[in-house]
């Protein structure tokens, strides 16, 4: 998958079950999705289960760290690098 | 008398130099914490704030947070703890119940200052460390800061009493608007001495903290832990659990507290099970009814060293009312023990006569770390405060042992047809199912039967057990008027703050 058509996919994640629709709240790819009460912890929950159930991917315990999926930018970079 | 920040001065008195809070490995002593809350109360005291006013704060756990409520206290007035997961419509609807005359913040908490303090008439200064040009903020509060907290005057000590109100903390009421709890000094104290009476902490206890400060629960941990001279151990990164993982293991932390969502997403998403936890001693659970399934699997899995003390408890009771001791625990799965000492529980009729052993009735509590009432609402206040103590809403039985066992919510119990049916009796059927992490069950109104039972779910991994496995097991273990109508499978249940699941949200999706 394309970078963009990544990020497009996972910020279209975020808005539509965290903000329900509005992308105002969602400044830009770099701000922390936790600090700004967009997600909070169940919602990191609901985040990794799409991960492993719509990218299919394997995540570990370990890898759940603000690193990997606190903004859209961690989470682009995060899934690319699982991908490869 | 007792007073709730004389237990900081007394401690601070004994032990100034010992750490008091660690937040991102820095360290605060209990020094550096009265030092700070003496400057506050001077600042309060300076701006006019009187003995019984209302000072709301709204800040993350932190050594900020900490010194701002025993400045406040110490100042005479009463703190209002604001949950910060709130949007800023109830902040202002708090702030304006509450009367509070002053808001105390900090950081990202204030990022929507103008529309938290719009329209709050009695509130005459924020103090916040971030501004923002652009605010319009009303003219009738002065925007302060910190620095000006710190420029204030010396502290001239105010004269309170254990029948002063210390805090007001806001839950959620069965009529869906917040109801405000207010905790005297002397109610606090004494849920601090209570908690103590079961639970053995001292100076060398670090307990790590996930459970913010403005939740009873929270504040419980914060107020024992102040009292002995140990050390609370603040980590607000709970949504990575593996963070808290290391903060559990690099601080050292002797105990970890926990709602049950805290529990099961650490048994489901970190090491926590398999971990030898070297200097762990004591796991404490309250905040709902952990599922004995995971309360089993954590005993199970815990070194024989570590206890679980499994607990009950209410805003309204300051914090807690029951534990369950922990070498009582593997006999006595889904029960929430005893009363504390220095509380009396019991399980009432409704005509207020106590039930027999195995009889179902409502769960009354009686001690002195029960509320005055709900502020300003006297009505809603006469339907939980009796003669006889706090009317909980919790339906229970006792056993011949004495050990309660909660049934049900009083007010969630289903009516469908003829039958009064249990919620929770349902839920745990389903949960016994291979693959089902959570249940909820409610009843949803139909014309034919009053109400309709439907199960909500979620399953591991997203797949298997599928609606009819889920019915046929039902059916299997329950009376048929009990099994769902229907069942919804969702990723997440809707939850507050609190990690309590929001039966209205459910009920309003499909009504």
């Amino acid at each position: 998958m394309k970078t963009m058509e990544l990020r497009d996919q996972l910020h279209g994640f975020v808005v539509e079950n965290f903000l329900f629709g509005d992308t105002e709240p969602l400044k830009d790819d770099q701000m922390s999705l936790l600090d700004n009460g967009i997600m909070d912890s169940v919602g990191v929950m609901e985040l990794v289960a799409f991960l492993e159930q719509d990218l299919s991917l394997t995540i570990d315990d370990a890898e759940l760290i603000p690193e990997n999926l606190d903004s859209i930018a961690n989470l682009v970079g995060f899934v690319t690098r699982k991908q490869g | 008398m007792a007073t709730v920040h004389g237990l900081l001065s007394d401690t601070a008195n004994r032990r100034p130099e010992a750490i008091a809070l660690t937040l991102g490995g820095v360290h605060t002593t209990y020094a550096e914490i009265i030092a700070e809350a003496d400057r506050t109360a001077a600042f309060l005291a300076e701006q006019g704030v009187a003995r019984g006013d209302r000072i709301a704060l709204l800040m993350d756990n932190s050594p900020d947070y900490v010194a701002a409520f025993f400045g406040a206290l110490r100042a005479g007035a009463c703190v209002v703890a604001l949950n910060h997961a709130n949007r800023a419509k109830t902040h202002r609807a708090l702030l304006r119940d509450s009367g509070a005359v002053g808001l105390l913040t900090r950081g990202r908490e204030a990022r929507n200052l103008p529309d938290i303090i719009a329209d709050c008439p009695d509130l005459s200064f924020a103090v916040t460390d971030k501004r923002n040009p652009k605010w319009e903020l009303p003219a009738s509060c002065d925007q302060l800061t910190p620095e000006d907290v710190d420029a204030a005057p010396e502290f001239t000590r105010v004269n309170v009493g254990a029948d002063d109100l210390a805090v007001i903390l806001y839950t959620s009421g069965s009529t869906g608007r917040p109801r405000g709890v207010t905790l005297t000094h002397g109610n606090l104290v004494a849920n601090t001495e209570q908690i103590l009476g079961y639970l053995p902490l001292d100076e060398t206890d670090s307990v790590c903290c996930v459970l913010p400060f403005h939740y009873s629960f929270g504040n419980s941990l914060l107020l024992t832990h102040v009292k002995q001279g140990g050390r609370v151990v603040i980590d607000n990164r709970f949504a990575f659990p593996q963070k808290v993982m290391e903060t559990l293991e690099d601080e050292r932390c002797t105990g970890f507290s926990g709602v049950p969502s805290h529990y099961a997403i650490l048994a489901a998403r970190t090491d926590f099970l398999a971990r030898s936890h070297k200097h762990l001693r004591y796991l404490t659970q309250a905040g709902g009814a952990m599922s004995p399934a995971l309360t089993r699997r954590l005993r199970e899995a815990m070194p024989e060293r570590i206890k679980l003390y499994v607990m009950y408890g209410q805003t309204e009771a300051s914090a807690r009312l029951s534990w369950l001791p922990p070498n009582r625990l593997a006999e006595k799965y889904g029960s929430i023990g005893k009363g504390i000492p220095g509380v009396e529980l019991s399980v009432r009729r409704p005509d207020g006569t106590e039930c027999d052993v195995d009889e179902q009735g409502e769960i009354v509590a009686a001690g002195p770390n029960i509320m005055q009432g709900y502020w300003n609402d006297p009505d809603e206040t006469a339907e939980v405060l009796f003669p006889d103590g706090l009317h909980t809403g919790d339906l229970a039985y006792r056993d011949a042992d004495g050990f309660i066992f909660i049934v049900d919510r009083v007010k969630n119990m289903i009516k469908a047809g003829a039958n009064r049916v249990s919620a929770k009796e349902i839920e745990e059927a389903i949960l016994e199912l291979d693959g089902v992490v959570e249940a909820c069950v409610i009843g949803v109104p139909d014309e034919l039967l009053g109400e309709a039972i439907e199960a909500w779910l979620v399953r591991e991994g997203g797949e298997i057990p599928d609606e009819q496995i889920v019915l046929r097991h039902c059916l299997a273990g329950l009376a048929q008027f009990k099994v769902p109508r229907k069942v919804h499978f969702v990723d997440v249940l809707p939850k507050n703050s609190s990690g309590k699941i929001l039966k209205a949200e459910l009920r309003a999706s499909v009504t």
